[in-house]
């Protein structure tokens, strides 16, 4: 079976982002990039059916400038087999994206197609559902358990939900969007990295796999959240309650 | 008459010329068992011994010095095996016992075949006999207490000590030589019936010979020669049995001490021009180590001390430095070379905190620690580590520190102290310092170990000191990186460390973290960082020894009571430094700090070497637990530390026992002492 895994370029979780004074988006200088960790999470569980005994092939597919590239080499240095490169100038927003990837998945038939919940960077959380309707496909979203049954013909998921897991079982092909408890990924060293150059990247152009696809969103401006005041420390539970109850007024 | 007695006397000429023939077989025996195993140990990577015999003789004499002092001080002198309650000491009389027969035995020989090439020769004789005979039969009797103990031991089973049927062999066919050996004297000594001196000089002997009193000389002849036939057959096969029992101990030991260089603390580095050819890192195949390392699994006796040693085995982690020897030996031995992480589990690799106790305690050198770094660099190559330390390796690369904190907010703790006019300089507003103070990841970022920095930085203010920090030039050293197996991430750490040193001419250092100060002092080595760096209490301790730390008049505070100090592994034992920070807690409390029984070279690790400190544990598995709890039971008052790491282990072991005991860092105490 062929699984594709989509891998999105993101700030790295662990830099201070912040925003331009202009609002026009956030300061790129000298800010290091990863692949989004919910992508990631999205590969090793790829990585993690192999080695239960699957034989597939691990496609890692991204969107975006060159740079994406680097992104790749990771889920390549982790253990995937190929990438795609699908080259975009600008940004492309959800549904533009699950439009390049709808193109992509009608060339490459893969039996499962799983993507991270959402990006770190927008968080909007939209292109896996949006790809799983554009193909009419089953999706299961949120998922942190993961297990092919019925030879590999379903996917039995647990969804982490505001009220519980959710397990539903889904026939592949799928989209299977990935939550965070689902597993941890494997640590990427450099000489993985290197022997990852072997491995090909097919470069595509946007325009040419969907020449439909742009974005119907834009952003008009982005603003730093209000810088959050500092706390009181409260010397006993009764000076806690007076404080909820008259200043707060949530009691 | 001269005291003296024949060789083979009373052995009838073919038993000797049978003797002559089942030696030859019996050395035949042993040189292909041992030759067996050199092609094994030869399977690994060279070790240069090759190129170094094509050099001239003074530097094969150069190379081999620290070695041959190796040999004679822990292989004749039994340095490291003697602590050991009694089976140390039982080893040491088994081995003289042993040495001083076996050369007794070789001395014979000589004498046997310079006496048949002339008469002249003939030295077993007189004064020279009397000495030898004495010796010999003493010898005998501690050879036969050493034996009988080690016999008493393995009945007692005790766990850490390994137990195959061939053992029984060893301890049972020593105490059978030694026993046969006294009876062959005695017998020969019923039949000869010496007189004069030569008749006093082996009392265990003689005191054998009075049991057999009202025998005939003839039935004393009968006897002798079938006994020293029981005594010769046991001696051969035990020369046969060396390289295929733990005898082979006795071979590889002293070619490991003159081989090993042992390096508490350090690793070889490897390079990306070695990886790209060899397409791997790490070790993952059996013949990756080295022709010595491959040697030194030979050399294990299956003591268990290291095993006893480990803090890992101690809280039930699926690690013990004694087994991960022993499969790698029986790895060898079946010439199942590439099965390594097959036989040995990445749950029994990560489980070690390189703390190095079992290296430090091994009698033949053997390095459990080397050997598991390795294999975890192939883990780490190989996609085999994730969770909580491959975050924080991520954002080591990411952040340059673990935490994943801003780099620009490295020296937010400063600003706080500018304010009240304790800041550090940096190395851009003081570019005279003469000391450079590295305050490392920890001391930067975790609330806690913020303390110990501003404390050691309000010492160096008031004893004036000329120094300054890095400030967010600083990045991690990569210690963890490198201990647990991603070797490129520390080199790049620490080749943009070094730079940034270089750039400031940075030659002496100061450090509170131990990890740091390894780092700086043993690891940049090889990367052209060379630093004169002190731990932070060998500078205070120095300070106060001047007088240019006092107590400001009347503001010494009351005494801490009684202090315990925890030595940490990459201080105390990787680098030898203990005594310092003994000195320094003596100084500013005016009492000796009261001991555990782990300390100094000796201590007990916390758990947060080797990179474990990212690591989570089961509560109950908890390294820092245990050891706080050694400290607890010492009644003191303050625990304290000289280290960051276990700072917080130790103050998470002493909450997780239920104390409140607190745990400070050196600095910190002395701070309160002095009345800073």
């Amino acid at each position: 079976m062929k699984i594709l895994v989509t891998i999105k370029r993101v700030p790295d979780p662990d830099t201070r982002i912040r925003v331009k004074p202009d609002g026009s988006g956030i300061v790129t200088d000298g800010i290091k990039h990863s692949a989004n960790p919910f992508d990631a999470i999205a590969v090793e569980e790829a990585l993690r059916i192999r080695e239960r005994g699957v034989d597939c092939e691990i496609v890692v597919a991204s969107v975006g400038a060159e740079d994406c590239v680097e992104q790749l080499r990771v889920g390549l240095a982790m253990g995937a087999d190929r990438g795609i490169w699908i080259q975009s100038d600008g940004d492309l927003d959800s549904l533009a994206v699950a439009q390049v990837l709808a193109a992509l998945c009608e060339r490459e038939k893969p039996s499962l197609i799983l993507m991270g919940k959402q990006a770190i960077d927008d968080d909007s959380n939209q292109a896996g559902q949006m790809l799983a309707g554009l193909l009419s496909l089953p999706q299961a979203t949120f998922v942190s358990k993961l297990e092919l049954t019925d030879a590999n013909s379903r996917a039995r998921c647990g969804r982490e939900t505001d009220s519980g897991i959710e397990t539903i079982v889904v026939k592949l092909p799928a989209v299977i969007t990935t939550d965070l408890r689902l597993n941890e990924p494997r640590y990427v060293s450099l000489p993985g990295i290197m022997k990852a150059k072997k491995k090909p990247v097919e470069n595509l152009k946007a325009s040419e796999v969907a020449p439909l696809a742009k974005s119907r969103t834009h952003l008009v401006s982005m603003e730093a959240p209000p810088k959050r005041k500092a706390g009181v420390r409260v010397a006993s539970v009764d000076a806690l309650i007076e404080k909820l109850r008259n200043e707060a007024k949530i009691l | 008459m001269t005291p003296t007695r024949e060789t083979f006397g009373n052995i009838p000429p073919l038993s000797q010329w049978l003797f002559y023939a089942l030696t030859a077989a019996a050395c035949a025996c042993f040189a292909w068992g041992v030759w067996r195993r050199f092609r094994l140990w030869r399977e690994g990577r060279s070790i240069g011994l090759r190129e170094l015999f094509k050099t001239r003789l003074i530097e094969i004499v150069k190379a081999a010095r620290p070695g041959l002092r190796r040999l004679l001080v822990e292989g004749l002198g039994q340095e490291r095996v003697k602590d050991r309650g009694l089976a140390g000491r039982a080893h040491v009389l088994l081995f003289l016992g042993f040495l001083a027969l076996f050369a007794g035995t070789t001395l014979l020989e000589i004498d046997h075949l310079a006496a048949m090439a002339s008469k002249r020769l003939h030295f077993h004789q007189g004064a020279y006999y009397v000495a030898y005979e004495y010796t010999l039969d003493v010898a005998g009797v501690l050879f036969l207490a050493g034996c009988s103990y080690f016999l008493w031991r393995r009945l007692r089973l005790p766990g850490s000590v390994g137990h195959r049927a061939t053992d029984w062999w060893v301890v049972d066919s020593f105490i059978a030589i030694g026993l046969t050996g006294y009876l062959v004297e005695g017998l020969r000594i019923t039949w000869q019936k010496p007189d004069g001196i030569g008749a006093h000089c082996s009392p265990v002997g003689l005191w054998v010979a009075s049991a057999f009193a009202g025998w005939t000389e003839s039935s004393a002849r009968s006897a002798h020669l079938a006994v020293w036939w029981v005594h010769s057959i046991l001696v051969l096969g035990f020369i046969a049995s060396i390289p295929f029992t733990r005898l082979l101990h006795t071979i590889a030991i002293p070619f490991n001490l003159l081989l090993v260089r042992p390096a508490l603390g350090s690793m070889v580095p490897v390079t990306m021009e070695q990886v790209e050819k060899e397409e791997r890192i790490g070790v993952s195949d059996v013949r990756h180590f080295t022709q010595q390392q491959l040697l030194s699994l030979d050399a294990c006796m299956e003591c268990g001390r290291c095993e006893e040693a480990c803090p890992a085995h101690a809280t039930s982690k699926p690690l013990s430095p004694k087994k991960v020897v022993q499969d790698l030996k029986q790895l060898m031995t079946s010439r199942r070379w590439n099965a390594v992480h097959e036989s040995i589990g990445p749950e029994t690799l990560w489980a070690c905190t390189a703390c190095n106790a079992c290296a430090s305690v091994c009698p033949a050198r053997v390095d459990p620690v080397g050997a598991i770094l390795e294999m975890r660099r192939h883990l780490v190559a190989d996609g085999g580590l994730s969770g909580t330390a491959a975050v924080a390796l991520r954002r080591m690369q990411s952040s340059g520190n673990p935490w994943g904190l801003p780099a620009n907010e490295r020296s937010d703790w400063n600003s706080a102290e500018i304010s009240v006019g304790f800041g550090a300089p940096t190395v851009q507003e003081n570019p005279d310092f003469e000391l450079l103070y590295w305050v490392g990841c920890a001391g930067a970022y975790d609330r806690r170990a913020q303390r110990v920095t501003r404390s050691v930085v309000r010492l160096l203010k008031a004893a004036k000191v000329n120094f300054a920090i890095l400030g967010k030039e600083e990045r991690c050293t990569g210690d963890s990186a490198r201990r647990l197996g991603d070797e490129f991430l520390f080199q790049e750490l620490a080749q943009i460390n070094i730079a940034t040193l270089a750039r400031y001419k940075v030659r002496k250092i100061v450090a509170h973290c131990p990890h740091c100060l390894n780092a700086l002092l043993k690891d940049y080595r090889a990367f052209g960082g060379d630093y004169e760096v002190q731990h932070h209490s060998q500078l205070l301790a120095e300070l106060l020894e001047a007088g240019r730390l006092r107590p400001a008049e009347g503001l010494r505070a009351a005494p801490p009571g009684l202090v315990t100090y925890h030595d940490p592994c990459y201080l105390a034992r990787a680098n030898g430094i203990h005594q310092a920070p003994r000195d320094m807690l003596q100084a500013a409390t005016g009492e000796r700090p009261t001991e555990m029984s782990a300390r100094r070279e000796k201590t007990s690790c916390c758990g947060a070497g080797g990179g474990r400190m990212w690591m989570e544990e089961p509560t109950a598995q908890r390294v820092s637990t245990q050891r706080a709890a050694q400290a607890l039971a010492t009644g003191a008052k303050t625990i304290a530390v000289g280290c960051p790491f276990c700072l917080t282990m130790m103050k998470d072991g002493v909450a997780a026992s239920g104390s409140e005991t607190p745990v400070k860092d050196l600095a910190e105490i002395l701070v309160e002492q002095l009345g800073l």
